[in-house]
């Protein structure tokens, strides 16, 4: 029983610091930084939450890996990690080609959907969606006017502002997960619900555009 | 303190009505646009109030799944909408949903939950079509989108607030009188006096 008070804490601090880092990083971005390049890597910490597309996907993907009970996936978390640096890395030498902000929305809007409906999966499942999704957002973060060390800073800030979101969103969702009451768990469920419509009805516009 | 919790609720549901703002342009503007849409629009505020009381009045788990099924099925609809499917008589399909969906909770009625379910689901996907219609012209179609979809979850917040006085007899009567009320306003919109 201590053991689960003190690893409870421990999350909810890790919780308070990454949000902590993510509310107070945004003053930074918006001054002059008197180091040469350290401007593209505060871009790249904000970028998640400024491209609506990643910023639904990592909200739902944080949901989603939080939802389940720790013990029954201990591996999901390291996943949404090596994810994430594999797809910045992949950003770094690949071109991102525009279908890959709608690819975002789809993971959105799939990761919203089993929020809600939370079926059971197997942990296999579980966790290919978690290390593709959180890949997909990476990949999609290559900033296309930046090249050389530039480039490198503005992804190494991406990864660490979509590890920051997703791990916040994560220890809301445990957090959740924990309480006695009923409402919180259907709180989130309906949290999954409008991402996944939200993504649905712009996914559906960009279909219907780019065809038309 | 139950009851203050429940009036605190259904209050903080309410709210959303009083978002009066100027929809700009940009993610602010599109996100503004959308959540007024429901909002200004009284035939969508009662039928979606009347959801959340209806789901209060047949308990769980109709309580949590109408709010967590809802937005999808309407999303579907919007999507119907921004497709340019065509559907026959929508606003007359969205007056007939508080008329409906009032009497249902006049009546208290408890149909089986697959039963409300599909009568349910059927009138989100006229509302969605309404807002999805909407969607194309929006400043920012994802921020548009997560407005409504927004705005509808706390009409339902408000229905279910004030729908959980069903605990008491005479939040029972209450309740009912209420969607005796919507039932009549949505009569109102479906025959043109409103």
């Amino acid at each position: 029983m201590r053991g689960h008070w003190r690893a409870g804490r421990q999350r909810a601090c890790a919780a308070v610091v990454a949000g902590g880092l993510w509310l107070g990083w945004p003053v930074g971005a918006w001054a002059h930084s008197p180091m040469p390049g350290m401007g593209s890597f505060y871009n790249g910490v904000l970028h998640p939450a400024v491209v609506p597309a990643h910023l639904l996907c990592l909200l739902a993907l944080g949901l989603f890996i939080g939802q389940q009970p720790r013990q029954q996936d201990g591996l999901a978390v390291p996943l949404m990690l090596a994810g994430t640096a594999l797809g910045v890395l992949l950003a770094a030498w690949l071109p991102g080609p525009a279908w890959l902000e709608q690819g975002a929305l789809a993971w959105a809007l799939l990761l919203g959907g089993l929020v809600a409906a939370r079926p059971a999966l197997s942990r296999l499942v579980r966790q290919g969606v978690v290390a593709l999704a959180a890949t997909w957002v990476g990949l999609d973060s290559g900033p296309d006017a930046l090249q050389g060390a530039p480039r490198a800073l503005a992804l190494a800030g991406t990864a660490l502002g979509m590890v920051m979101l997703t791990t916040w969103t994560l220890m809301l969702a445990d957090w959740v997960a924990t309480r006695a009451s009923a409402w919180p768990s259907v709180a989130l469920r309906v949290l999954g619900s409008w991402i996944a419509a939200a993504s649905l009805l712009v996914l559906t516009l960009a279909l219907a555009q780019g065809s038309g | 303190m139950y009851a203050i919790r429940l009036l605190s609720l259904a209050v903080f549901g309410l709210i959303s009505a009083s978002a009066h703002a100027h929809a700009g342009a940009g993610l602010s503007g599109g996100f503004v646009s959308g959540f007024l849409h429901p909002v200004l629009g009284w035939d969508h505020v009662i039928a979606m109030v009347a959801v959340g009381m209806w789901g209060a009045f047949l308990g769980a788990p109709a309580l949590w799944l109408l709010p967590v099924v809802f937005p999808m099925v309407m999303a579907f609809g919007g999507a119907l909408g921004v497709l340019g499917v065509p559907l026959p008589a929508v606003e007359a399909g969205i007056a007939l949903s508080a008329v409906v969906l009032g009497a249902m909770v006049a009546a208290a009625a408890r149909p089986p939950l697959w039963l409300a379910a599909v009568v349910v689901g059927a009138f989100a996907v006229f509302h969605g079509h309404a807002h999805g219609t909407e969607l194309p012209e929006a400043a920012n179609p994802l921020a548009y989108s997560l407005g409504f979809v927004i705005a509808t979850g706390l009409l339902h917040i408000a229905g279910i607030g004030f729908g959980l006085l069903v605990r008491w007899p005479q939040g029972r009567l209450a309740v009912r009188a209420g969607g005796g009320a919507i039932a009549l306003a949505g009569l109102g919109f479906l025959v043109g006096v409103l």
